[in-house]
Parts: structure tokens; C-alpha cells; sequence
């Protein structure tokens, strides 16, 4: 599920250092590599849309759960948790499945882009340890858009 | 000498014309949900409504009975008994209740008046309006828990949400002791249960919440658990225990063996283990869903309920927050599971108002289902709730015998079947008008847990017309084929006269008719004399014994007489039944010559005064158990006999009797005092020998038999009884005195055909104005042949 993004630039910048070409040159180059090394690198981004929510209208367990608007069961999960409007906003749908008690959420923290593949970040909120919490079958998730759902890595702290 | 007789052919056709009908009775059985081990419930259609059913599933719940979820429980079973948890206080800690704008009152944001709650407080922002702010800043975090548990309970009945909750008259008292994540804050939830605690009369608390610990494993002692909850919590728990106020807890969705810490921790300290209930919950099919707890370790406190997928209210903030436009969704939970035990308690409390709350605790564990899947104590504890088994009696039902203690060391019970009363026909018709719609209450042997019921169900009444039977007209119509034996000798003659092997009546008679010693069945021989009714008044059953002393005709007819006859001047009767049980004395005065057999125009009068004692009865109404009489009954009785040949064969007998009864109070009956009762009989009749021919005979007779004209007895019945186990009896005062006064109107015919056969008619009117409509006036009719071989 997690997908790998590879990044990595391997110069032999000492290597070239070494050479015996004019400093400019060297210097030159280096500035157009950087340049060029600058454009691969990842970064944050803001999604078109991002809700993040609880539903109670689970009545079976559920694990982890990415859905992309691709894939034939989104709409019919928006349905089944109750917000069958929100379908034309999100293109996507994660949830960290089924939770015993009120007390759990989910948040978004950010996205990290590296050109088509998207590091999803979000934050999973605990009860605390011998707090007394609600006994109701929850269902937190997130609905988002982002511009390319292909390749996503989601990452839930 | 043996005589054979043999009855040739009978015709006998006593004809009820206009008579009373009766009525049969019938009821609605309940059908199993989903089949397996589901209770079958009894639930009455009149209250398995949409509403009922929606709570299971949504608008394609449909109709009928025995839909998940209230039909479930059986919950429409207690209905139809009058439990709709009016009456019985609640406390809901939760996350609050959908408050509408300004309102203390009402759920306002859907429809008013779906459920209203009478107090609340917020323990989380220390005020009084309990608002269930699920909204949180637009995540709806809380989304309304407090909301759909409160609806679960107590939604009303009938009104524009479609749905009602399971005890939906209970009164609520609304705690927000969790915040709009749906979590207590610092000691939130034991602040609640104090506040709770404090409510007056307040019955039960329900908790849909609970920690993630384990009990059993998190902690396996007092003291354990203690130390996990925190002493401020612990504490909190065991005052709540020691106020006898019922706490419900959800059991914990996280599929272990055992409920949550908070919740089973009352299953190692008796202070408020009796009074503590855990609740896992079934799925639609009635097995243990799969995210609920097992009762385990806490099996003996534990029982299940239905919990997945139930609709309830969803408040207005989260529709908002979820574009929705139903205010109805389901959750699922064994936070669902708890409020339907939480009302199906309530419906319990109001059942029974004799049972403390550990016992209404206690009946709800004994009354569940437990047997097939349910049988598995670990998982379900007691069972599936069953509110049909909870609202019926567990073992018999018995009345109490006069205390006013349901547990006392002295106080006795009676089987409901040795509780009788069966009345005299004298005042049965005013006996039943007056008992009709009282009730009493009855206790089972279990729990002493009250039931109502209608105080007449001990009654049985006594009806002259019943004696138009059959038998009584064949035996009235039936000549006594008898044989006398007469002996004589120096001192007088000794007469013995037979009815087949049966002596019908003997007598020693001196001579110059000084003395006169007997034994006769019938009470009297005053009627056998003179003819032409020697024919129609020689047994005792002829018409309803018009002519026979009413006090006397008690017991089995085991009767005695003695006359010191001069001149017939005086005589003395006396009475026994036939356990000896009953005595009774009368003296006779004939003031006029004795009857002259066969001289024109003789008369006769009788006057007769007298008393009778009755052991255990009066008037002939017997009673058992907790409406026994004492031993000795008296009646005081006066009466008039009189006969006259008229001449030309017609002859006219009257007679008339009144008498005083004073009942005797047995002790703790509930027949408590009375006043005397004054009763009367008379007759009168007109009969004629050589009715057209000289072998038939006719008969017209009017009479009206023994009668209340005066007289009332208290009844003090048990009418309420409270958890202090403390019964208050109500008295009832019962006017004896029928209404209507029943008169009937016999015409009898006989003629000889031969010396051997006999050809008889009988039509009887009776007229009684207490009878119901359509049945006051009634008509028998018999026709009777005999041949004697």
C-alpha cells in the first residue's frame, strides 16, 4: 500500500571539484545542476479539498481503506457512511477503519508531492488511557482532492 | 318388596329461549425474529406499530411483530400490560441532548415533543443545558451520541418521527458528562454519577461509555480495580451502589472477552454489584456482534441486547454537519445495546412497583433468555433480554394473606386456585356489579412482584336459573314411585317410606298423635299433606323448593324434624348438613287445626322462627383463603306458611321468609366486616286436581326466591404495594342488594296415563332484570314420560 517515491541525486560534486576545468565552469555547472536538482525534489502542496470526519453508520468491523474515485466502491462507501453529497467534491477516500469508541479522529496534516506521487500525512487522535469514552462503533476517515490520485503514499501518525 | 324402575322413554327439553351467551376469548401470537434463539415473544399487535419497528430498520422495517429490535425484546408484549416506563426516572450520561434554541425541555431541532427530559446539567461546561454540541466546530466529532441514546429510551409515542424509544412515557434527566469527542473530561463522569445520585427518585442510570481496559485482566479485585478507576471514581461507584439506583453500562466494542474496567468492576465489590447491569450487544440475527465484548468474568451481572444498526435520533448539528435529511440514523454499539435495557428496566419498575430496584435487577437476569445460543454464559451473561418473560409471572401467583408486609416472617400466601368466593344467588347479580372493574393485587412466589387483578376473577356466582337444568326438571316432574310401610302397635305407629332403596322419611307417632319423631330428606313435611299438591310438592327440588324454609336449604339435605303434635299445634325442626358443620333450629307454630286430609275447604298456617349457623359460609356462600368467613355465621328467620283447599279441587299455597345473616369475620380476610343482611322468599301458588279430567293435575306458581333487601360487606384488598415492600390495602364497600328482583313463573302439568306411566310438563319463565340484555327474561321448557315396568 505505501508507495515508494524515489528520490536521490547522486553527484560526485568532490569528484568534480578535482577536475581540472576552470572554476567557473565548474561553478556554472554546478548552478545549472542545482537548478535542475531543484525541480526533483518533493513538496508540500495544499489538496483542492480536505474534510476529515467521523461516521456512525458502520455496524461491521473495517480495517485501513484507501478508495480512489476510480475504483467502483467509492461512491457506494460515500452512501453507505452518510455523505453520499460530498462524492463530487473528493476524489478520495482514506480511513483507518473501524473504532470501538468515540475518542478516535482522524486529521490532515499535509501532502508532500515528488512529481506524480503524493505522501498523504495524517494524524490519528487517541482516547486517553482510562478516559471514559462514548461505546458507539465510529468510522473516522478523510475525504480528499487531489490532482493526481494515482500513486499515494499515506502515512498516519 | 322390590319395585324395578326403569324409565321408558324421556323426553326432556329444557329449552333456553333467551339466555345469556358467553363469550369467547382469544389472542395474538407473537413470531420469532430471524428464528435461532430469539425469544418468541407474545407482543400485542395493538402496539407493534411503524414506530415500533422502525428502531430495527429504518422504512423497510415494515409491519407486524417481532421485528429486531423492540420486537427483539418483546417489548410490545410489556405494553400491551400497561409498561411504558411511565413514571420512572432516568439519568443519561452522556454526551448530552440536542437542545432546542433556548429550550430546557424539548428536542426541538427535528420536530418538538419528540423526548423531553425533566433536568440535566452539563459537567462538562458547568452549566445547566445539557447541549449535545456534537457540532465541535464543524468536524462533528460528538455527532450526537447523548442524542440517539436519549431517543433509544424514551422517543414518544405518536408523534411526527416515526419512531418512539423503548420506554417511551419514561421521564429523562439528562447528564453531559462527555464532551462533543464523545470523552469524559478529568473526573466528568464521576461528577455525573454524584449529580445522578442526587436526582430524587431517580431509578436508573445509563452509561453508554466505558474505558478500554479489560476486567479480569486489567484488574481482578476490589482493590485492582480501585487503584485502575481512581479512588474519586471508585467511590463514586459504590455510593451509586449503596443509593440502590440502577447503572447500566455499555460492555465495550473492542471485541474482548470481558467488558470494559468501569463497568465490570462492580463484579468484585458487593456494594453495587446487585445493582449494576453490563450489556453486550446482538446483531440483527440475534448472535454476538462482532465487535461487542463478552460478558465473561462479569457473566453473572451481564446479559445481551440488541445493538447494531439501531435508528435513534440524529440531531440537527450533525445533519448539518452531514447534509443529511433524516433525523433518524442508526448506530451501532453496545452503546445502542444499553438503552434498550436501561427502558426495558423502567418498563420492569413500573410493572412492579413492589420490587426494590436489585429485584427488578434480578427479575430482568431470570426472565431472559438463556437457553440454544443464548445458553452460552460467557458471551451473553443471562441471555437476550425478555421483556414478555419479565412482565409475566416467574413461578405462581399467590395472594397475600392480610399483611401488610411482602416479606414478613408471619405473612402467609394462598395459591391463586384456594382463593374462593362462590356467592349465593341471593345477592350474586349486586356482588358482581360491584366488583366489576376492581381490581387487587397478586404476588408471584419469586420475587412478590404485583400483579392487578380483577378482584371478581375470585368470584363465582350462584344463579337461580342454573337450576333449570335438565336433571332439576326431570327430577321435579318425576312422581315419586315411593313405598310406605305402616306398622301400629299399643304405643302408636311407626310409618317408614321409601324411594327405591333410599329412606325418604320416617316417623314414629303415638298414639293420639301425641308425639311424632322423623327423619325426612326434605326439610319439611308441611306441604305433603294436602292434596291436590301432595302430587307436585313431594320432593324437594320442585320448583327451586318454592314451599321449603330458605334457611334451611343448605348442605346436602340431611335434614331432622321432631313434633311434639297436639292437635298440631306446635312442632320443632332441625338442620344438619351433612358434615355437621351447619345447624339450624326452628320452631313451627300451627295455630290453625291440622291439615284436615280430604275435608273441603281446610287450611293451614305455619308460622316458623328459627335460627341457623353456617361454619365458614353465609347464606350458603362458601368461601376459601383470603376470603373465608369465620366459623359461626347466624341467620335470625322468620317465616309464614299457608294453605287452603278452596274447593272444587284448587288449592292455594303461599309462603313468605325474611331473615337476618350476620357474617363472621374471619381473621385477615379480606372479607373485613359487614353490615347484616336482610333477606326475603316468598311464593305464592294455585294448583287444581282434575284438571279437565280426573288424572290430570295443574299447577301455577309465582315465585321469587331468596333475596338481598338490605345489607353491604366490606372487602379491604391489597391495591398497591411499594419497593419499601409495604402493601396498602383499599377498601371496597359492596352493597348486597341486587337491583332487579328475579321472579319466576312456573305452570306445571301431569297425567296419569296408566298406573304405571306418567306423562309431565314444566314451562318456567324467569324474569331478572340484572341479567344482561337479551337474557332477562329466559323460557324452560320439559316434557317428561315414565312407565314403570
Amino acid at each position: 500500500m505505501v508507495l515508494k517515491i524515489k528520490t536521490s541525486f547522486l553527484y560526485f560534486i568532490k569528484k568534480l571539484f578535482n577536475l581540472s576545468v576552470s572554476k567557473l565552469l565548474i561553478f556554472l555547472s554546478f548552478f545549472i545542476f542545482s537548478c535542475s536538482s531543484y525541480s526533483m525534489q518533493a513538496e508540500e502542496i495544499k489538496p483542492e479539498a480536505a474534510s476529515c470526519n467521523i461516521s456512525r453508520s458502520i455496524s461491521e468491523k473495517k480495517d485501513f481503506e484507501i478508495l480512489t474515485i476510480k475504483n467502483k466502491n467509492f461512491n457506494q462507501r460515500l452512501n453507505k457512511i452518510g455523505f453520499n453529497n460530498q462524492k463530487l467534491k473528493y476524489n478520495l477516500f482514506i480511513t483507518n477503519g473501524t473504532k470501538p469508541s468515540a475518542g478516535y479522529s482522524l486529521k490532515f496534516d499535509k501532502i508532500i508531492k515528488n512529481k506524480n506521487k503524493f505522501k498523504i500525512y495524517l494524524i490519528e487522535t487517541k482516547p486517553n488511557k482510562m478516559s471514559a469514552n462514548a461505546a458507539v462503533l465510529i468510522y473516522p476517515f478523510c475525504l480528499l482532492k487531489v490532482d493526481n490520485s494515482d500513486q499515494i503514499e499515506v502515512i498516519i501518525k | 318388596m322390590n319395585n324395578i324402575f326403569k324409565i321408558f322413554a324421556i323426553l326432556s327439553l329444557p329449552l333456553l329461549l333467551n339466555a345469556c351467551g358467553g363469550g369467547g376469548g382469544g389472542g395474538a401470537a407473537g413470531e420469532a425474529v430471524g428464528g435461532g434463539t430469539i425469544p418468541t415473544c407474545s407482543d400485542n399487535s395493538t402496539y407493534t406499530t411503524a414506530e415500533y419497528n422502525y428502531m430495527g430498520g429504518a422504512s423497510g422495517a415494515g409491519s407486524g411483530t417481532g421485528k429486531y429490535g423492540l420486537g427483539t425484546v418483546c417489548a410490545g408484549a410489556a405494553y400491551g400490560r400497561g409498561a411504558t416506563g411511565e413514571g420512572i426516572d432516568i439519568a443519561v450520561l452522556d454526551t448530552g441532548i440536542s437542545v432546542g434554541s433556548g429550550s430546557t425541555t424539548d428536542i426541538t431541532d427535528i420536530d418538538s415533543n419528540i423526548a423531553t427530559f425533566v433536568s440535566g446539567a452539563d459537567l462538562i461546561g458547568s452549566d445547566s443545558v445539557p447541549q449535545d454540541d456534537d457540532n465541535n466546530g464543524g468536524t462533528a466529532l460528538g455527532s450526537g451520541h447523548g442524542s440517539h441514546v436519549a431517543g433509544l429510551i424514551a422517543n414518544e409515542k405518536n408523534n411526527s418521527g416515526g419512531l418512539h424509544g423503548i420506554a417511551y412515557d419514561s421521564t429523562l434527566h439528562i447528564l453531559k458528562v462527555l464532551n462533543s469527542s464523545g470523552s469524559s473530561v478529568g473526573n466528568s463522569i464521576w461528577s455525573g454519577l454524584d449529580k445522578a445520585r442526587g436526582i430524587s427518585g431517580l431509578d436508573i442510570a445509563n452509561l453508554s461509555l466505558g474505558d478500554s481496559g479489560v476486567i479480569g485482566t486489567s484488574c481482578n479485585s476490589a482493590s485492582s480495580c480501585e487503584s485502575a478507576i481512581g479512588s474519586t471514581g471508585y467511590t463514586a461507584l459504590e455510593n451509586f451502589g449503596n443509593a440502590g439506583i440502577i447503572a447500566v453500562w455499555a460492555a465495550g466494542n473492542s471485541s474482548d472477552s470481558s467488558p470494559s474496567v468501569m463497568s465490570g468492576s462492580a463484579i468484585y465489590d458487593d456494594d453495587f454489584k446487585e445493582t449494576t447491569v453490563i450489556v453486550v450487544a446482538t446483531d440483527s440475527t440475534g448472535n454476538l456482534a462482532s465487535y461487542s465484548n463478552k460478558c465473561g468474568v462479569a457473566s453473572s451481572i451481564c446479559i445481551a441486547a440488541p445493538g447494531t444498526s439501531l435508528y435513534s435520533n440524529f440531531s440537527s448539528n450533525a445533519q448539518s454537519s452531514y447534509n443529511v435529511n433524516s433525523w433518524k440514523q442508526a448506530m451501532s454499539g453496545t452503546s445502542m445495546a444499553a438503552p434498550l435495557v436501561s427502558g426495558g428496566l423502567a418498563l420492569i419498575k413500573q410493572e412492579f412497583s413492589s420490587l426494590t430496584n436489585a429485584q427488578v435487577v434480578d427479575r430482568l437476569f431470570a426472565t431472559a433468555s438463556d437457553t440454544g445460543e443464548y445458553a452460552k454464559s460467557t458471551i451473553y451473561g443471562h441471555g437476550m433480554m425478555n421483556l414478555d418473560a419479565a412482565t409475566t409471572a416467574v413461578g405462581s401467583l399467590q395472594a397475600i394473606g392480610g399483611s401488610n408486609n411482602l416479606d414478613g416472617i408471619g405473612t402467609s400466601y394462598y395459591n391463586l386456585m384456594d382463593n374462593n368466593f362462590t356467592s349465593s344467588a341471593a345477592f350474586s347479580n349486586a356482588l358482581n356489579n360491584a366488583l366489576a372493574g376492581q381490581t387487587m393485587e397478586v404476588y408471584d412466589s419469586f420475587d412478590r412482584a404485583n400483579f392487578k387483578t380483577n378482584v371478581s376473577s375470585f368470584f363465582t356466582s350462584g344463579s337461580y336459573t342454573s337450576q333449570n337444568t335438565i336433571e332439576n326438571h326431570i327430577l321435579r316432574l318425576e312422581p315419586k314411585n315411593t313405598h310406605k310401610v305402616k306398622n301400629k302397635n299399643l304405643y302408636g305407629s311407626f310409618t317408614v317410606e321409601t324411594n327405591g332403596n333410599y329412606i325418604e322419611s320416617s316417623m314414629f307417632q303415638s298414639t293420639g298423635d301425641f308425639l311424632a319423631l322423623g327423619f325426612n330428606q326434605s326439610t319439611n313435611s308441611f306441604e305433603n299433606e294436602v292434596d291436590p299438591l301432595f302430587n307436585f310438592f313431594n320432593d324437594s327440588n320442585f320448583g327451586n323448593n318454592y314451599l321449603a324454609n330458605p334457611y334451611f336449604n343448605t348442605g346436602s339435605g340431611q335434614d331432622y324434624f321432631m313434633s311434639f303434635n297436639s292437635n298440631g299445634s306446635f312442632g320443632l325442626d332441625t338442620f344438619t348438613n351433612a358434615n355437621g358443620n351447619d345447624l339450624g333450629l326452628a320452631f313451627n307454630l300451627n295455630p290453625l287445626s291440622n291439615s284436615d286430609e280430604g275435608k273441603s275447604n281446610a287450611g293451614d298456617l305455619q308460622i316458623v322462627f328459627g335460627a341457623n349457623y353456617e361454619q365458614n359460609k353465609f347464606l350458603n356462600s362458601t368461601s376459601t383463603g383470603v376470603f373465608a368467613t369465620g366459623d359461626l355465621s347466624n341467620t335470625n328467620f322468620t317465616g309464614v306458611k299457608y294453605k287452603k283447599n278452596l274447593g272444587n279441587d284448587f288449592t292455594f299455597v303461599g309462603s313468605g321468609f325474611a331473615g337476618y345473616t350476620y357474617i363472621d369475620k374471619a381473621a385477615d380476610s379480606y372479607i373485613d366486616s359487614s353490615t347484616p343482611l336482610l333477606t326475603s322468599e316468598f311464593t305464592l301458588g294455585l294448583a287444581k286436581a282434575n284438571f279437565i279430567k280426573e288424572d290430570q293435575r295443574i299447577g301455577f306458581f309465582i315465585n321469587q326466591p331468596q333475596r338481598v333487601e338490605d345489607g353491604s360487606l366490606n372487602l379491604r384488598v391489597p391495591t398497591l404495594s411499594d419497593r419499601d415492600r409495604t402493601v396498602t390495602y383499599s377498601n371496597l364497600n359492596v352493597d348486597l342488594e341486587p337491583e332487579a328482583r328475579q321472579i319466576n313463573f312456573d305452570i306445571i302439568f301431569n297425567k296419569t296415563i296408566t298406573e304405571s306411566s306418567n306423562l309431565s310438563a314444566n314451562l318456567t319463565h324467569v324474569q331478572n332484570g340484572d341479567h344482561s340484555n337479551g337474557s332477562k327474561n329466559q323460557n324452560f321448557f320439559s316434557l317428561f314420560y315414565k312407565k314403570t315396568f
